[in-house]
Order: structure tokens, then C-alpha cells, then sequence
């Protein structure tokens, strides 16, 4: 189960943090995960259930839809 | 708070609707310039203060899709706290949610009885913010920091007062200052109108009841796209498309979907997309979300009243560093006029799969983007101008497409000629539609237009950013394809037009910056055609007739695309 991180970055600071699922540039806070003993950063925690649901299924696929 | 009853929720969703629309009167009747006052190339938008769209109108699904994740970063990268009122805050960057470097956000919060209560906002395409191109469209553009000037989320009001450094910033580094003054507070004029508006229905509601209409106005929404989206059959649909150059290389850039229905959601997957173009036709997230979403909204019921509510059943998954989700520091201009409608016409075409008789066949594609500037030779005075043109739509089950329409992702208007050429030295030859350029079938797509200027002054530079004049948008079920569209040149006696790479050795036809025409030049804008939809052997008699009557098509293209003879 994840939680909330506040990136608690410098005013000045100018780095980028992209969602592990689905690609978004996250503002501020974000949601971190453990996935497969590594650690993940997500925009939100539905993110983090997509990519369990999607992209971890073998190259994305999921044709049982 | 208890459920609303309906009417009253009507009567709020209605008010928030007609506030963002009489935002737009009021942008289009003030502000200096045509992408503005003709073309509309703005968005008005409302939120609640936890970023989420609770009101808009019938403006740009570009800007109206990505609104949120501006909003969203403004408010997190300053702190609800930081508003006061009569604060505007202006924002612009595609690396902190916006489509791409043209687009300016500016948001107001509104307060009543001393408590924030919502946000109105306006977004709209600055034409001129400085860069390495006169119109702010670098089509060789290989890192955002060419594309014009760059603004984090910041305040350019602050308690009703003007802060005048970060006006003085940005005026300083707009060619055309005076333009951007006008067309700027013409967009802050829309935001006072906005705010008096929420005051009169906080006055009448209170604020309570304001915040959780909104609140159930989201979740209304949700619901009903959620069973719109049951009634699209499970399944995984894929389609693909490409730009066919990035401007700077003459290399085909695909973008590749994947999208998965299942039960009441959608999942756009796009990570099988080409890596991130050296050009600018990098789409940031953003865009290819609403490009997403404005596809979805395509085939869903058009009452569901568009806030931020009825895109949560709609989820993307993308990778950094592809055409779909451009890294830092890579170009994006062209990313929102024309890579966005060919990422819409791609999920169209994928949902044609699922339920054809509400998709549409491709469309134009493309913005045909035309820049052009330099001193005015009446009054010397340096101006610029962002020209679009319309193309064909696509063909649906009921319908032939619209003929010279701006693309899906703008929802703008043309200029007129009388505008064009009362403010620019541009003299037009020809502004026609294009015969033939339709895609044939049981419906036919739109068409596409011809538009020939003559420069009438001692020089004008130019710049162009266009798709679709090697590749085709595509019909549906059996029908034929649109035309594809052009850019081309006649220099001052020369017998012919000629491409772009033939007279000035670009490395793409149609996407290059600075060139410099001279007096009596020529240029030719083809816009494409849209796809067709059905076999063209079931259009009747009487509309092929009625077709060749109007010019639409010619009596050759009767016989051969239809076998029609008289």
C-alpha cells in the first residue's frame, strides 16, 4: 500500500517527477508505491492500481477485456 | 449536503455555462487581434477549488481538456493560500500542464464572504510571444526554450493592482507589445465579468450550496459517462497514424493507441508511440489527454453536461519521452494544433471499431499554420499574425463532412479576407473550395480550401507548420480518402508554383521558419480534404448530381470514384 509524499521542493527548483503510469508531470505531492520490491512514484493512487491492473500484465496486454 | 433537486442543479450548470460564454462575447468584442476577435481561439472555464472544471462552453477541446491540469499546478505550485482578491495569475508552460507555449492561461480566484470559493479562467493563443520565429511557431524549433517566452504559474495582478515587473517582462519580450497588452487584458476583462457572475449566484445560493452543486454536478457527469461508456462493447481497439515529417528531419513519426473498453471505462494506451520528435510535434501529456477525451466525447451523448466529472472514467497511460508525452526540454508548438486531431482522428478511428455508426471518418488534421510579420509598410509599425485555415471533416454515418472547418482540437473560425488583408499586406488571389478534395463514399468528406495571397508590401517574413500533404485522412468502411493538403510558392515571375524545399531548401515542405518573401510572391494554401464514410457505389443519384451541380465534385470524379454518367 503506498502514501502521499509532498515533494517539499526549493522554490527555485526546476526538476521534473513523471508518473510511472501514466506519464504526467506531478506538480507537488505524489503517491508512492512499492511495486515488485521497487519503489514507484504515481500522480495519484489510481495510477498506481492501473498499472498494476495494465501495465505490469505482460507487454501491456489484457485482452481479456 | 442532500441531493440538489434537478432544477436547481439545472439552473446552476446553466448559469455556469452562460457565464463562460458571455466571458467568450466579451473577449471577442475587446481584444486587438484576429486569432482572438475572428478566429476565437480561446477557452473559458470555471473551477472549484480543488482544480476540478465545474463550468465551460462550447470553446477549444484542446484547451477545455487540458484546463485541468493547469489549474491543477497553478494551484498546487502556489498554494491556495498565496490568493487574494483581485489576483490574476498568468501561466503559459506545457512542463507544468499547459498544451504548448502559445496557449496563456490567466485564472482569477473568487471570493465571497471572505472565503475562496472558485476560480474562472480563460486560456487562449497568445499570436506573438517572442522566439525564434515572427509568430511564435518554430517549425525547426529542437528545444521549448526557441519557442517563445516561458511562464511558471505567476501573478500579474495582484490585489487588483498590476505587477509591473512581470508585465514589463513580458511585453519586453513580445515583438508585438502592444497586441499582447491588448489581448491580455482583454482575457482579464472576461475574468471581472466571470467574477460577477459567481458573485450573483453565491448572493443567490449561498456558498454552501454553490460548492456541492458543483461537487454533484462532477459526479452527475461521471455517472453518465460511465453508462455511455457500457454501451460501447468490451473490447481492445487499436489504430495508428503518423506525422509525416517533424520539421526538422524528414522522418514519419508515429503515434500508436491501444485503447481498451471495459465495462464503464477507457483506457487510452499509448506507449507503443514512436519516441519524442527532434521537431516540434511533440504533444505534451496534456494535449493527448484531451485529445482523448474531445474522441470520447465524440461518441457519447452530447448533453452530458463537459466538466472535469466526465473525464474520470477516462484514463491514459503514456511513457516520458515519446510524440504522445514530450520530456523536458523537447518542442511542442505544433504538438497542439496538429498533432492533437491527428491523436483525436486515431482514437475516432479505433472507437469506429467499437461503435461505427457514431465514429467519423479522419478530418483535415491539420491547422494549415501560416505566420507572417515584419514592418508594416503604411505605418512601419512591426506586426505579426497567426493565420489558420479549415479543412475537410470527416464523412459520419449520417452525414457528409463539413467542408473548410478549423480542425476538432480548435472549434475556431476562419478569417475573413476583408480582416486579412485590411491589416496585413497580403493581397487574396483566391480563397476557393477545393473540387474533388472530399473523400467519395455513401457520405462524402468535406472539403478542403485553396487560398492564394499576393505580398503587397516590400517583404513579409513567413513561417508554416502543416500535415497531411503527404499523407491522407482516411475514410471508413469502404470510402475513399480526403486530399491531401499543400503549401506552395510563386516567386515574383516565376511560371508555377513550387514547394517550399524546391525555392528555399527546406528540409520540409511544410514545416519551416523565416523565410522572407518579396513583393508580389505568391502563396498557396491547400487545405486536405476529409475522409469519406461508406461504400461510394450507395450515395444516390441525386447527390452525386446535386454535388457535381454545386462544384463539389467534377463529372470526371462522377464516373470514376462513383461510375456516374448522366
Amino acid at each position: 500500500m503506498g502514501h502521499w509524499i509532498d515533494k517539499n521542493a526549493a522554490w527555485y527548483d526546476q526538476s521534473m517527477t513523471y508518473c510511472a503510469c501514466c506519464g504526467l508531470v506531478i506538480p507537488s505531492g505524489y503517491w508512492e508505491a512499492e511495486v515488485r520490491g521497487e519503489v514507484l512514484i504515481f500522480c495519484k493512487p489510481d495510477c498506481e492500481r492501473l498499472y498494476l491492473e495494465h501495465r505490469l500484465v505482460e507487454g501491456g496486454e489484457n485482452e481479456t477485456a | 449536503m442532500e441531493n440538489i433537486d434537478s432544477v436547481t442543479l439545472s439552473v446552476i450548470n446553466n448559469a455556469l455555462i452562460n457565464a463562460c460564454r458571455e466571458m467568450g462575447t466579451a473577449m471577442m468584442r475587446t481584444s486587438y487581434s484576429p486569432i482572438f476577435n475572428e478566429g476565437l481561439d480561446f477557452s473559458c472555464v470555471i473551477f472549484n477549488t480543488r482544480a476540478e472544471m465545474i463550468g465551460q462552453a462550447e470553446f477549444c477541446p484542446t484547451m477545455l481538456g487540458s484546463a485541468q491540469y493547469a489549474v491543477k499546478w497553478t494551484i498546487e505550485e502556489l498554494g491556495l493560500d498565496s490568493f487574494e482578491p483581485g489576483d490574476v495569475v498568468i501561466h503559459n508552460d506545457p512542463y507544468r500542464g499547459q498544451c504548448h507555449m502559445p496557449e496563456h492561461m490567466v485564472l482569477k480566484p473568487v471570493f465571497h464572504g471572505g472565503e475562496l470559493q472558485c476560480f474562472v479562467g480563460n486560456i487562449a493563443h497568445i499570436g506573438e510571444i517572442g522566439g525564434m520565429a515572427p509568430g511564435s511557431f518554430a517549425s525547426d524549433a529542437t528545444e521549448v526554450y526557441q519557442e517563445g517566452l516561458r511562464l511558471p504559474p505567476v501573478k500579474i495582478m495582484q490585489r487588483g493592482e498590476y505587477v509591473k515587473d512581470v508585465w514589463r517582462i513580458i511585453l519586453t519580450n513580445h515583438r508585438t507589445p502592444k497586441t499582447s497588452w491588448g489581448d491580455l487584458h482583454a482575457m482579464i476583462g472576461s475574468l471581472n465579468i466571470a467574477e460577477t457572475r459567481m458573485h450573483e449566484l453565491l448572493e443567490r445560493y449561498g456558498a454552501e450550496l454553490f460548492a456541492a452543486a458543483g461537487d454533484q454536478l462532477l459526479d452527475y457527469s461521471e455517472r453518465w459517462m460511465r453508462s455511455e461508456i457500457q454501451e460501447i462493447p468490451n473490447g481492445v481497439y487499436r489504430f495508428q497514424d503518423c506525422m509525416e515529417d517533424d520539421g526538422v528531419t524528414d522522418q514519419p513519426v508515429w503515434m500508436r493507441l491501444k485503447l481498451i473498453v471495459k465495462d464503464d471505462e477507457i483506457i487510452a494506451d499509448w506507449t507503443d508511440s514512436d519516441a519524442q520528435a527532434s521537431g516540434p510535434v511533440n504533444a505534451t501529456f496534456v494535449v493527448t489527454a484531451a485529445a482523448t477525451y474531445s474522441a470520447v466525447l465524440h461518441v457519447t451523448n452530447k448533453d452530458i453536461p463537459v466538466n472535469s466529472g466526465c473525464y474520470r472514467p477516462i484514463r491514459l497511460i503514456t511513457n516520458p519521452g515519446t510524440v504522445v508525452n514530450v520530456r523536458h526540454p523537447g518542442p511542442s508548438v505544433g504538438g497542439n494544433t496538429e498533432t492533437h486531431p491527428h491523436l483525436q482522428n486515431v482514437v475516432m478511428a479505433a472507437l469506429s471499431q467499437a461503435v461505427p455508426e457514431r465514429a467519423a471518418a479522419a478530418e483535415a488534421g491539420t491547422a494549415c499554420n501560416f505566420l507572417f510579420g515584419g514592418a508594416h509598410p503604411e505605418t512601419g509599425e512591426y506586426y505579426t499574425n497567426y493565420h489558420f485555415d479549415g479543412g475537410g471533416w470527416g464523412a459520419t454515418a449520417l452525414h457528409d463532412g463539413n467542408s473548410v472547418m478549423c480542425p476538432v482540437n480548435g472549434n475556431c473560425r476562419n478569417t475573413p479576407a476583408e480582416v486579412l488583408e485590411t491589416k496585413y499586406p497580403f493581397l487574396t488571389l483566391e480563397y476557393s473550395l477545393r473540387t474533388d478534395s472530399g473523400g467519395d463514399g455513401k457520405f462524402r468528406g468535406g472539403l478542403g480550401s485553396k487560398r492564394v495571397l499576393r505580398v503587397v508590401g516590400p517583404e513579409i517574413t513567413v513561417s508554416a507548420l502543416l500535415d497531411r500533404t503527404r499523407t491522407y485522412p482516411w475514410g471508413l468502411f469502404g470510402a475513399g480518402h480526403g486530399a491531401a493538403g499543400g503549401l506552395l510558392v510563386k516567386k515574383k515571375g516565376d511560371s508555377r508554383f513550387r514547394t517550399f524545399s524546391e525555392v528555399y531548401g527546406t528540409v520540409s515542405a511544410t514545416k519551416f521558419t523565416r523565410i522572407v518573401l518579396k513583393e508580389d510572391d505568391e502563396v498557396a494554401i491547400l487545405s486536405p480534404g476529409g475522409g469519406g464514410y461508406g461504400s461510394p457505389s450507395e450515395r444516390t443519384a441525386e447527390q452525386i448530381e446535386d454535388d457535381v451541380r454545386q462544384g463539389l465534385i467534377s463529372a470526371a470524379a462522377a464516373r470514376t470514384s462513383y461510375g456516374y454518367e448522366r
